[in-house]
């Protein structure tokens, strides 16, 4: 067994299940990406994907029907995510998201279910906003992984100049209590 | 350019029971590592296979993220550039491990008119070599009529969005 190479800055707050149910209701503030939606992150996106579409390619190439240049719906978590190192902390920036920083007896995340409506494209050269709701915390739960709570957050995504919602999605993710596979240690 | 159908395709030439083309990847290591890159998700699970394993999952695996995008290009691949994802549902059910082949299929569950635009729903399932069966998707897509733009339908079209978010429910996500 090699050693753990555990060195990272994702550590997930542990805490009972009233702790966590407190939580409940709970609203990030309203928080802004770090850079605008730009092509140089869609193409990576795109080859990830090995999506050929062409309004992502050639973003003028779309707006004749958009009206805007977009981007792929698939990015909109990305265009919220944090930078991994900030100059004046020398750490990645803090994460905004609630489900892995809400007190729970597990300390392991898995994602599970997505529900998500979009009211128009993601427009290509827009900083996006997004706030996020704690809606849900289910009983505790036998799976397949271990032990654990099925958390759902509502984010409401918003583009940098218009204060009606763009998209808007439901994440639903496991807060388990890891069990490792019979006879690996863990 | 992609050997897959990128035309424009019109609602009226649909019909429940369609089928798309099926959609291989290889989802190597490298693409994984790809994934975690281009999408910023330094869940450690997603490029440290010891963290994976101690999350219980035998090595790192794709994220949520490539997962929209995979099925977002699978059914737009099919539903023509013009469409517009009003909607995706998706439900995971065993990671994608680096180095998996999978195939996604899928077909067309209803069509309808709402708010007076045309509306498709499909539904996908996304499975691995040996059957495993990685996630299911539900989207809800806008496609054309005739010569219509989506800016022409702009308003209508963030109604059905409403509707569809107003629908989904946040519990009930199963074990």
């Amino acid at each position: 067994m090699t050693e753990p190479s555990h060195q990272h800055d994702y550590e997930v707050p542990t805490g009972s299940e009233a702790e966590g149910r407190a939580w409940l209701g709970r609203s990030t503030e309203m928080f802004t990406a770090e850079h605008p939606t730009n092509t140089a992150m869609v193409k990576h996106y795109c080859a990830l994907t090995e999506d050929a579409n062409t309004h992502y390619w050639d973003p003028p190439s779309g707006v004749p029907h958009w009206g805007t240049e977009v981007t792929p719906p698939g990015m909109l978590t990305t265009w919220l995510m944090p930078i991994r190192w900030n100059p004046s902390s020398g750490r990645p920036s803090a994460s905004r998201w609630l489900a892995p920083r809400m007190p729970l007896p597990g300390d392991r995340v898995i994602n599970v279910r997505t529900e998500t409506s979009f009211r128009s494209p993601i427009p290509l050269g827009r900083t996006l906003r997004a706030q996020e709701e704690l809606v849900d915390v289910s009983p505790r739960r036998e799976t397949r992984l271990g032990p654990g709570y099925f958390v759902t957050t509502l984010v409401r995504y918003f583009t940098d100049d218009d204060e009606e919602v763009v998209a808007e999605s439901y994440n639903t993710l496991l807060r388990y209590e890891s069990v490792a596979p019979e006879g690996e240690d863990e | 350019m992609s050997p897959r159908n990128h035309a424009r395709r019109l609602w009226a030439s649909v019909s429940p029971g369609d089928e798309l083309p099926a959609l291989t990847m290889t989802v190597s290591y490298e693409k994984v590592i790809l994934n975690t890159a281009v999408t910023w998700d330094y869940m450690p699970g997603h490029f440290d296979p010891d963290y994976a394993r101690s999350q219980g999952v035998p090595t790192i695996y794709a994220n949520t993220i490539f997962l929209q995008g995979l099925t977002d290009r699978f059914v737009v691949d099919w539903a023509g550039r013009d469409s517009f994802i009003v909607h995706r549902g998706l439900s995971m059910m065993q990671p994608i491990l680096a180095g998996a082949v999978v195939t996604a299929h899928g077909s067309i569950t209803d069509v309808r008119s709402e708010e007076g635009v045309g509306i498709v729903e499909l539904e996908s399932v996304v499975s691995g070599e040996q059957g495993v069966k990685h996630c299911v998707s539900r989207h809800t897509l806008w496609l054309p009529q005739a010569e219509e733009k989506f800016d022409d339908v702009r308003q209508r079209i963030r109604l059905v969005a409403e509707s569809s978010s107003a629908a989904a429910s946040p519990k009930g996500a199963g074990t």
